[in-house]
């Protein structure tokens, strides 16, 4: 699945650490996740909704047509 | 790692320190029995060497683990900031998604493992044949167990 979390990330201006301190997760979960490597559980995905002021479905892309 | 993972108490790290603590106080008290068994009973037990030597390093390795888990335990839940560090450390997802992998992997590996060595070991020792086998009956009911438990809970 992928996801738009560099994407958003870059636009807040923000590093990997400081979002990974926001949502409780480890700096290399973040990597990870950005990398498409490791999919999110629904808690994690809620909480970095919550964080980027989007839907889970703004950041992880089932479609093609997600915006934020 | 087994401590984390067996104590880890959903959302309330600071009571699964108080556990992890408790847990260590427990191997803490089963170390020195070892190492109080190594000093006061095994000299007159004629057992051979490396049965002897199995009572010092399990008893010294449990020891020092249950302190080092203790001391661990301690300081985190004296240290809010290091306390935070290690939470998320302990708590995150892919961590723990690692961790259970690493474990069924394990398991899976052990398992097969065990049935070939029950072919080589019979015909050394039925002793041994045996002891391998009723651990590979307990691997099986706990796994139905564990199965039953969880169908229905979950």
């Amino acid at each position: 699945m992928e996801n738009r979390i560099a994407e958003l990330r870059k636009k807040r201006r923000i590093s990997q650490a400081e979002l990974a301190e926001a949502v409780e997760v480890t700096r290399q979960t973040i990597i990870s996740l950005e990398n498409g490597r490791y999919n999110a559980s629904l808690l994690l995905a809620h909480k970095l909704a919550r964080y980027f002021g989007c839907t889970i479905e703004d950041i992880f892309l089932f479609e093609e047509d997600a915006s934020c | 790692m087994l401590v984390k993972l067996l104590f880890n108490d959903g959302g309330d790290y600071e009571r699964s320190l108080k556990r992890r603590r408790t847990v260590g106080l427990a191997l803490l008290l089963v170390g020195l029995v070892g190492i109080a068994c190594y000093f006061l009973l095994v000299p007159d037990s004629g057992l051979p060497n490396f049965a002897q030597g199995f009572y010092l390093g399990a008893a010294s390795g449990i020891t020092l683990g249950s302190v080092i888990l203790i001391a661990r335990s301690q300081y985190l839940l004296t240290h809010p900031e290091a306390r935070k560090k290690a939470r998320i450390k302990d708590t995150d997802e892919r961590e723990v998604t690692i961790l259970h992998l690493s474990f069924e992997a394990a398991g899976i590996i052990t398992f097969f493992a065990s049935v070939a060595t029950l072919f080589v070991v019979l015909p050394l020792s039925v002793a041994a044949f045996q002891a391998l086998f009723a651990m590979m009956v307990l691997y099986c009911l706990s796994f139905a167990g564990v199965n039953a438990y969880l169908s229905r809970k979950l």
